[in-house]
């Protein structure tokens, strides 16, 4: 039955045969019924491509002493027993998952942390391009001057309700400061704590950079 | 359970009362020891840790030149910040900004 499909699949992929255009100028009723297939433009299907109708009861050659003994030893019982037993001698398909975990990609996106320069100073300038190009809308900042005349954010709010976690702020950011972090397990017990402000932010930057940089290390060949 | 070959071979290498205790599993693992963090490898563990095992980084954290880079930055947390939700200490929202309006005060003149 596989190695049929995977005919008729082949089959499907074939390019049509051209036909000269100079016969179908000549005769064209006739050269578009030749061409006609059955459910293939290329022609009738690969034999076996329909499934066989199922044996009614009066059609099988089974002797009834056959069926009887299948019935009184159970023998799909048995069958149906011996593929559980099979699977229960499989390893499980599953991780054990606060001790397991699933392969990430460095370029996983996940909670949103803001970055520093190595001297501790925050990179963000207030650029507000990520608030700009946010589809979701979840970024609002506002910005300030600094006492030392430098132009940084007063606020730097995600709603992380909102975030759709596209990575355009990643994207868009010119200094590298807002990033989204490998970091999944972030989850809350109230809608209120996904509200991140600017020294949440900041501060998952600081507990995420070993990581962060592991992650830019590993993408950096790429970019 | 899996396979009964792999289970008995690693009933062989685990022994039977780690085998009991990977019975919580229900499936029994063999390996090395790479290392344990400062909290016996919690469900939440530290970042490095985190990238090891979720396969982003083949060096394990004790070997990873990363990780004395971070612990040598002066802005680095002192101590591991778990997600501390479920807690009173879980992180509330607050505003970053001054007011921009003032309220009025109520002011009556001395009569």
């Amino acid at each position: 039955m596989l190695a049929t499909s995977a005919v008729s699949m082949v089959a499907r992929q074939l390019p049509l045969t051209r036909v000269p255009t100079a016969l179908i100028r000549t005769m064209p009723a006739q050269m578009l019924v030749a061409r006609r297939g059955y459910a293939t433009p290329s022609g009738p299907p690969p034999k076996n491509f329909r499934l066989q109708t199922p044996k009614e009861w009066d059609q099988e050659k089974e002797s009834t002493l056959d069926r009887v003994g299948k019935y009184f030893l159970m023998t799909e019982m048995m069958r149906g027993m011996y593929l559980l037993m099979e699977q229960f001698f499989r390893p499980p398909y599953t991780i054990y998952y606060p001790f397991e975990k699933g392969p990430i990609s460095p370029r996983f996106r996940g909670e949103h942390a803001l970055r520093r320069y190595p001297s501790g100073e925050e990179r963000c300038i207030a650029c507000k391009l990520c608030e700009a190009i946010c589809p979701a809308q979840a970024i609002t900042i506002e910005a300030e001057e600094r006492a030392d005349g430098s132009r940084r954010t007063t606020r730097y709010d995600i709603d992380m309700t909102k975030c759709i976690y596209c990575g355009f702020c990643q994207e868009s950011c010119p200094v590298d400061a807002i990033v989204e972090s490998p970091n999944a397990e972030y989850a809350t017990e109230t809608r209120e704590e996904l509200l991140y402000n600017k020294e949440k932010l900041l501060s998952n930057g600081d507990k995420w950079e070993p990581e962060l940089a592991a992650a830019i290390r590993a993408d950096a060949p790429y970019r | 359970m899996s396979y009964i070959t792999r289970t008995l071979g690693n009933i062989r290498k685990i022994g039977l009362k780690e085998y009991w205790h990977q019975l919580n599993v229900r499936d029994t693992k063999a390996g090395v020891l790479i290392g344990t963090d400062k909290f016996g490898n919690n469900a939440h563990i530290e970042p490095l840790w985190h990238a090891w095992i979720s396969y982003l980084v083949d060096t394990p954290p004790p070997l990873e030149p990363l990780a004395k880079m971070a612990a040598d930055r002066a802005w680095a947390p002192r101590e591991h910040v778990p997600n501390r939700t479920f807690s009173r200490a879980a992180y509330k929202p607050y505003n970053t900004t001054k007011d921009k309006i003032q309220a009025w005060q109520p002011f009556a003149a001395p009569r």
